[in-house]
């Protein structure tokens, strides 16, 4: 039992740091999609780690084997003491019309930490998500031209950007009975986008040290949020045995307080100092602000094992800012989510056998018209997910593993089309963690 | 087993070049011209004894001025070859001859030889600053058109005079011989029109030997005994009449024209911005070449070069001809330009906190010889003016 709790613990402390080197980690190689190039970065959606391979936040989906992270609601109904840590692998297979390339890269979906402060009544959360992300790198190219050079000047500009918002969340969940949970969670929201600017010329003079000139871009700021949740659920519907569950969250605007640096090395008067590069005319202080979201769903249990779910998600796009670049953020648009998802639970049946009945399964499909649009032309992606959960057979532990496909965006109009595929995995740790052991 | 494959996929990396298109509206490289006007000549004289070359003759330059110039030079006493200068030895000096020269090269010119009538050191004297030559009395005379290099009896007189100070054996014979034997001058008679080089500097490539001008010393069947190399030489040069060049900037590898040249922009205009290159550019005057007369050679110039120091030196030639030149450029010649990169020097000017020090342009080394240039002015059209091309990159772009 204690090695058990003490496993618990150090899952609890080093994971979450193992993910902040993740993100704050500058890495070169990695590259993510190319659209989280613009203004903050590409939206996540956090998927509670037993809907995510209906690619479904799971605001209306409760289940007791995975804590949720969707719908603080849902944390009143806690029995067990849960932590779960998602890990993904996601290829972008990029073309437009010129070229084509091919980026992975592995990621650090979420961790939390779910614990009942009075059972099946009163649930607490910590949380460490990320809410946007950036992971491109982006190649320019140019000339310089002018009659006094000996000739043109040809040179690539490169971006590497990194980083994204985070979000640090707590928040109680209250069961006020069966039917009816509500939660609230407070949060705060860390914003680092790094920027790698280099820039190499085809003439080497212009190349003081022989190297590419080199900037680094920092936004840095922070801001608090407000998460609501409602989770209400009706049961013998059609049926003796059926249930459905209507729910919603609303995630209120956020305004981030972000401070932005440029710094470099030069050499002056023989000495190599890193230096700040600010414009005096534009302020280093921003504003960004993250748009109000509503997701909302619904989930119908025909019966212990199977499932349908139908989800909504709209984030207010139009109204979110990004001051240190008014042209990106006039590609912001309103930003609308739809899946439908179907889960088979045969492991809940105690009578089924079979190696096949000891899992769930799930399968989904999701269609978003995107937050950003290039001269009218939205980046939609449509994707296709299915999942397998592994349910442990002497607790409520579970791992999910899910797959996902598809295409974002589009090679006309000069924009980039993606094909996307994923895999995510998570672990899902339950424990009686504080109560008292009554038999040994 | 899942970890593994999540970091062997994850390790499978092609990056590529997609979605030029998306963002190519970003200008992050600017390149910005300045004019500069704010230049100034500094007159000055350069070091004109110990060089390379020495000059003598006589060039009516209609651009950069009547130029004259004796050639000093004084035999060595050493006794490497010879202990005893014979009375029957006799002294000759060969000149050999740079095959560059400066004026109507298709002229000859007559040079009568003198002895120099005051003390003087080759490290001292400088241009503009001419010895007194004894012309009461020929030590030799010569003619040169184009050769290579030419032999000239001295006169016996000289020679004994000579011979008594190389025969001394007393203690103080070297310094008797430097303070009381001023050597000789090759003078150009008036009607020269052309300079001649005579070089001093022995080849530095060791697989050919370049003959420099020595002293020769011969028996009466005119056998040679010894050669004694030149113990010092100088020019004694004066350039007069020049004509008015305030169009432009003449500068004279002589050290006579230094230009002071200052930046008057505003370093507020670079924040926020990194400067990663600026090239001064002067244009060449184009005038002298095409209005030279008939057959009326000059030494090309082939470079600028830029000397900056931490405070204003007291003698400003004698640290530039001691230092290496911070900055420099050679001649485009199929744009007839001088493309200087100031990178460094602009940087420090604009980001460092060191009193600000002019950039001084020199043309060519002071090597001995006479190369001149001439450069257009502020008020030439605005690509042909000194000008300042920075380029930086906006990172906000």
């Amino acid at each position: 039992m204690y090695l058990r709790a003490l496993s618990f613990f150090v899952l609890l402390i080093l994971l979450p740091l193992s993910g902040f080197s993740q993100i704050i980690e500058e890495n070169l190689s990695r590259s993510g999609s190319i659209y989280s190039g613009f203004g903050l970065g590409m939206p996540v959606d956090i998927h509670s780690s037993n809907t995510n391979g209906m690619g479904l936040s799971g605001v209306a989906t409760y289940s007791p084997f995975a804590p949720s992270i969707s719908n603080p609601a849902q944390w009143g109904k806690s029995e067990f003491s849960q932590g779960q840590l998602t890990l993904g692998l996601t290829n972008y297979r990029t073309s437009d019309r010129f070229a084509s390339a091919q980026n992975s890269r592995f990621t650090f979906e979420s961790f939390q930490f779910v614990f009942p402060l009075l059972r099946n009544e009163l649930g607490a959360s910590i949380s460490f998500t990320p809410f946007t992300r950036a992971d491109f790198a982006r190649v320019n190219q140019g000339v310089l031209e002018n009659s006094d050079f000996i000739a043109p000047v040809e040179y690539l500009t490169t971006t590497v950007g990194a980083g994204g918002i985070n979000r640090f969340e707590f928040g109680l969940g209250y069961q006020f009975s069966k039917n009816i949970s509500v939660g609230y969670a407070a949060s705060a929201y860390l914003s680092t986008l790094t920027e790698e600017l280099s820039t190499s010329f085809s003439d080497l003079g212009f190349q003081r040290t022989g190297q590419p000139a080199v900037i680094d871009k920092e936004i840095k700021g922070s801001g608090f949020g407000n998460r609501f949740g409602l989770y209400t659920q009706a049961e013998q519907i059609l049926s003796s045995n059926d249930r459905i569950s209507v729910s919603a969250t609303v995630n209120l605007p956020i305004n981030i307080s972000a401070e932005r640096s440029f710094e470099t090395f030069r050499v002056v008067e023989g000495f190599n100092e890193r230096v700040e590069l600010n414009n005096p005319a534009s302020s280093t202080n921003g504003t960004i602000k993250l748009p109000l979201e509503f997701n909302g769903g619904v989930t119908y249990y025909l019966n212990p094992f199977h499932s349908f779910s139908a989800e909504y998600l709209f984030q207010n796009w139009n109204e979110a800012e990004f001051s240190y670049n008014l042209t990106e953020q006039g590609l912001y648009k309103d930003r609308s989510k739809v899946g439908v998802g179907y889960q088979y639970q045969p492991f809940m049946n105690q009578q089924s056998s079979g190696f096949f009945s000891n899992f769930r399964y799930s399968i989904g499909a999701t269609y978003d018209d995107g937050h950003l649009t290039f001269a009218g032309q939205d980046i939609e992606t449509t994707m296709l997910h299915a999942g397998l959960t592994i349910p442990s057979q002497r607790n409520r532990s579970s791992i999910d593993i899910s797959f996902n496909y598809g295409v974002r965006g589009t090679e006309s109009n000069s924009l980039v089309k993606e094909n996307i595929w994923g895999f995510k995995l998570s672990l899902n740790l339950a424990e009686f963690m504080f109560l008292q052991q009554r038999f040994q | 087993m899942v970890l593994i494959l999540f970091f062997s996929l994850a390790s499978c990396d092609n990056e590529g070049v997609v979605g030029s298109e998306l963002t190519g509206g970003e200008e992050r490289v600017e390149t910005t011209t300045y004019p500069v006007d704010n230049i100034s000549i500094e007159s000055d004289n350069g070091f004109a004894g110990l060089l390379e070359y020495s000059a003598m003759g006589i060039v009516n330059d209609p651009v950069y001025g009547t130029v004259t110039s004796s050639s000093l030079l004084k035999p060595s006493i050493a006794q490497n070859e010879i202990e005893d200068f014979s009375d029957t030895f006799a002294l000759s000096l060969v000149l050999n001859f740079n095959p560059e020269r400066y004026g109507d090269t298709t002229s000859t010119s007559q040079y009568n030889i003198y002895e120099i009538n005051e003390r003087w050191r080759g490290r001292e004297i400088q241009y503009n600053d001419p010895v007194s030559i004894d012309e009461s009395t020929l030590i030799g005379s010569f003619q040169v058109t184009d050769e290579d290099s030419v032999s000239v009896p001295i006169s016996t007189t000289y020679t004994d005079r000579f011979r008594q100070f190389f025969n001394d054996t007393t203690a103080l014979r070297d310094s008797l011989y430097r303070f009381e034997f001023p050597g000789i001058a090759i003078v150009p008679a008036q009607q020269n029109n052309k300079i001649d080089f005579l070089r001093y500097q022995e080849s530095i490539d060791d697989t050919s030997s370049t003959l420099v001008t020595r002293f020769l010393v011969e028996n009466m069947q005119d056998s040679l005994i010894a050669t004694l190399p030149v113990l010092d030489h100088a020019n004694s040069m004066s350039r007069t009449n020049v004509p008015d060049n305030s169009d432009g900037f003449v500068l004279h590898n002589t050290m006579e024209n230094i230009l002071n040249v200052n930046f008057d922009f505003a370093t507020e205009e670079f924040e926020g911005k990194e400067i990663i290159n600026a090239q001064l550019i002067f244009n060449v005057d184009a005038g002298p070449q095409a209005t030279a007369p008939l057959r009326f050679r000059r030494l090309n110039n082939e470079f600028l070069r830029g000397h900056t120091f931490d405070t204003k030196p007291f003698s400003l030639h004698s640290e530039i001809f001691a230092r290496q030149a911070a900055v420099g450029s050679t001649l485009d010649e199929e744009d007839n330009l001088y493309r200087i990169t100031v990178t460094q020097y602009i940087i420090n000017r604009i980001y460092g906190e060191l009193e600000t020090t002019p950039l001084y342009i020199t043309n060519q080394g002071n090597n001995g010889l006479y190369v001149s240039t001439k450069l257009l002015g502020t008020d030439a059209a605005d690509n042909m003016r000194p000008r300042l091309i920075i380029t930086t990159i906006n990172p906000e772009n």
